[in-house]
């Protein structure tokens, strides 16, 4: 394999494992704060898609429609925290799962009623179409480029708002003591309530981003929701720098795993094992660190 | 009373009048086995259109006898398929089973389905094993062997003078078989090869290895939401002016043209049916359609729309009598079936004898749409019907 195909590679694994960690960051903030385990996330990214789509198709202008988007999931998080999740925290992890299985297969099919079978369509904005010239005269797409910075951008939002501010800071003590900090006068109600419109927002957002690559149609989040669980349980779940590392792992693996494979395996083994390498990185990942790689504490 | 008793007269007349014909059935029940959930649920949504529609252009009736249709959905999985297909037959009593869109649904209740003497008219679904040792008397196939559309592309592609091909396809039984037919008739240098699971929506690993293989032509098996996927990122990648895209029809149509948008045109597709394909038939069903739904149909609809003017014409050719299920096999055997693709008879495993189309995809007047360019196969045969002994 050529340095140029690799760098290739590892660009393309980078910018899966950004989109991942969209999508992780939420589950583990709300693992980490709420000891909630939430299987709707998918849905929540599928809505992000198919709100762009439709927006779309009224203003033909993405940056408008990823806007209305972003915060119509924020919304419908909101709406979920207030409606359903309420009643499923101090439940067990069983009665959650099947409670959030519920509302994924509800929203499957609730889609399906409202935007049909047939899948929609959200274009790439024209100033991110098209591709730059690498090295060695292949080229990689723009839009690819522009989904990393802006996962990255939203990462390190991430960071200085946990890190950083004082809204952040109550994050953290909620994650560790809610009765103590609630005790102290904080609305801790309030504050988990925007964690879970958050945490939805950034699933949409994840939603929004890979609109214009892939078929925005029913049951699309549902395979990206099982990597994104791998992705929080490598990571530790919980921790949202571990997710962050982990997600990037976990799409240089896929990635290289579904590019060097089939060169080594052949093309019967090779696609085989490839499909499987996140999953194999996850067993050994449980055998030697089983709490996951960054399971210091919560948060 | 009086009104009960002439009723009463009335139906002891219809009873001493039936023995006379006695031969024309009262009514024709019509099972429809698809996969109307799921992610698939287009496609199934579209099968059914064509039955309906064809249903509705002749009055309601099949051969001059009334029709009852029953609906099952087999969800893509066997066990389910075939409990569908055992409720079809044992409590509605089906005649006829139309639909049959998945081939493993198909595999496991073709024979349960065809034992007691249900006919078993398949509007999509030919999996290989059907057309050779496995053939079955009651079981017709509209559509075509699996390996056969492909078997058209990869001649496509040779005839296109593609010399360097990457092929591309979904890693189960029935992308490597599609996959393994396109190679088979391809006859330049296949500079690189990939299989991906079905549900695969980043191609980004697999596009840099096309790129850095450096072919013109790519042979693509990715059917639905993967397809889709595939063509916008293709186009993205920016190696959509040095390598053509070539496939069977299901890459790019009407049911995707809106979620593709302009990635689609250019597409090569061989198929043995296309919108436009100039024959009365054709033109009457497919402006039907438009009507109907507003949009051009699809193969999908088109095969199911045969599967049912094909019954007309045998059920009316025996003169509404569809008890003798011998005489109805020889019908259906030695029929010329006027399709909407044309006319094409059944080899001796039931499966058709047909001519194959290459298609472009082409914007006209704004929108997305076929474009038949030329004949690729002169009544193709599949590979496997001399292994198939049809059981008398």
């Amino acid at each position: 394999m050529s340095l140029a195909l690799l760098l290739e590679q590892v660009l393309n694994g980078i910018q899966l494992g950004v989109m991942l960690f969209l999508m992780a960051a939420g589950l583990t903030l709300i693992f980490g704060i709420l000891n909630f385990i939430s299987l709707v996330h998918g849905s929540l990214y599928m809505l992000g898609a198919f709100f762009a789509a439709s927006v779309y198709g009224w203003t033909n202008d993405f940056v408008v429609s990823a806007v209305l988007a972003v915060l119509g999931t924020f919304a419908v998080g909101i709406v979920l925290d207030v409606v359903a999740f309420r009643r499923l925290y101090m439940r067990s992890h069983l009665d959650q799962v099947l409670g959030t299985f519920g509302l994924l297969l509800f929203f499957n099919d609730l889609t399906l009623l409202i935007w049909g079978a047939e899948p929609h369509f959200i274009a790439m904005p024209q100033f991110l179409s098209g591709s730059v010239p690498l090295v060695a005269g292949s080229r990689y797409p723009i839009y690819r480029l522009a989904i990393t910075g802006a996962g990255l951008a939203v990462a390190a939002a991430l960071y200085v708002l946990i890190m950083r501010v004082r809204l952040g800071m109550l994050i953290r003590a909620a994650a560790s003591n809610r009765q103590m900090l609630g005790g102290l006068g904080i609305n801790v109600r309030r504050l988990i309530l925007l964690v879970f419109g958050l945490s939805a927002a950034m699933a949409g957002f994840a939603g929004v981003m890979t609109g214009p690559l892939v078929a925005v149609q029913v049951g699309m989040g549902d395979a990206i929701l099982i990597t994104a669980f791998v992705v929080v349980v490598i990571g530790g779940i919980g921790s949202v720098r571990g997710a962050f590392l982990s997600a990037l792992l976990v799409g240089l693996v896929d990635t290289m795993g579904r590019a060097l494979l089939p060169h080594w395996l052949g093309y019967s083994a090779g696609p085989a094992v490839a499909s499987m390498s996140i999953y194999l990185l996850m067993a050994v990942v449980l055998l030697l660190r089983p709490a996951g790689l960054f399971a210091a504490g919560r948060a | 009373m009086k009104f009960w008793q002439l009723l009463m007269v009335g139906c002891g007349l219809a009873l001493a009048a039936s023995p006379a014909s006695a031969e024309k059935a009262s009514v024709i029940r019509i099972g429809i086995i698809n996969t109307t959930s799921g992610p698939i649920a287009a496609l199934a949504e579209e099968q059914i259109r064509g039955i309906e529609l064809a249903i509705q252009q002749l009055g309601g009736k099949i051969g001059g006898v009334p029709v009852e249709v029953y609906k099952e959905d087999g969800r893509y999985t066997p066990d389910t398929g075939l409990q569908a297909v055992t409720k079809l037959v044992e409590r509605d009593k089906v005649d006829f089973l139309l639909g049959n869109q998945m081939s493993n649904e198909v595999l496991a209740y073709a024979k349960p389905a065809a034992d007691p003497g249900v006919f078993v008219l398949s509007g999509l679904a030919g999996p290989s094993a059907l057309a050779g040792a496995q053939c079955n008397p009651r079981l017709f196939v509209l559509s075509w062997e699996n390996n056969t559309p492909s078997e058209a592309v990869g001649e496509l592609m040779t005839e296109a003078g593609i010399k360097r091909g990457y092929f591309i396809g979904q890693n189960y039984v029935t992308g490597r078989e599609h996959v393994a037919g396109a190679k088979r008739f391809f006859k330049g240098d296949i500079v690189g090869e990939a299989y991906v699971p079905i549900e695969h929506m980043d191609f980004a690993a697999e596009l840099a290895a096309v790129q850095a293989a450096n072919p013109d032509g790519m042979y693509v098996f990715l059917p639905g939401a993967s397809g889709i996927a595939f063509v916008k990122q293709f186009v993205n990648s920016g190696v959509k002016d040095k390598v053509k895209l070539f496939s069977g029809s299901w890459l790019a149509d009407e049911t995707n043209f809106t979620a593709l948008g302009d990635a689609a045109l250019g597409i090569n597709e061989a198929a043995n049916w296309f919108a436009d394909l100039d024959n009365p038939d054709n033109r009457k069903f497919v402006e039907a359609f438009r009507k109907e739904y507003g949009r051009r149909p699809v193969f999908y609809a088109a095969f199911q729309y045969d599967a049912v003017m094909l019954l007309n014409q045998v059920v009316a050719q025996r003169g509404g009598d569809i008890s003798d299920k011998k005489a109805l096999q020889a019908a259906l055997e030695h029929a010329q079936v006027h399709s909407v693709r044309g006319t094409f008879a059944f080899n001796g495993n039931h499966f058709p004898i047909q001519d194959f189309y290459s298609a472009e995809v082409v914007k006209s007047a704004g929108m997305l749409r076929h474009k038949t360019v030329s004949t690729v196969f002169h009544d193709h045969k599949d590979q496997f019907y001399q292994s198939c002994h049809m059981p008398e």
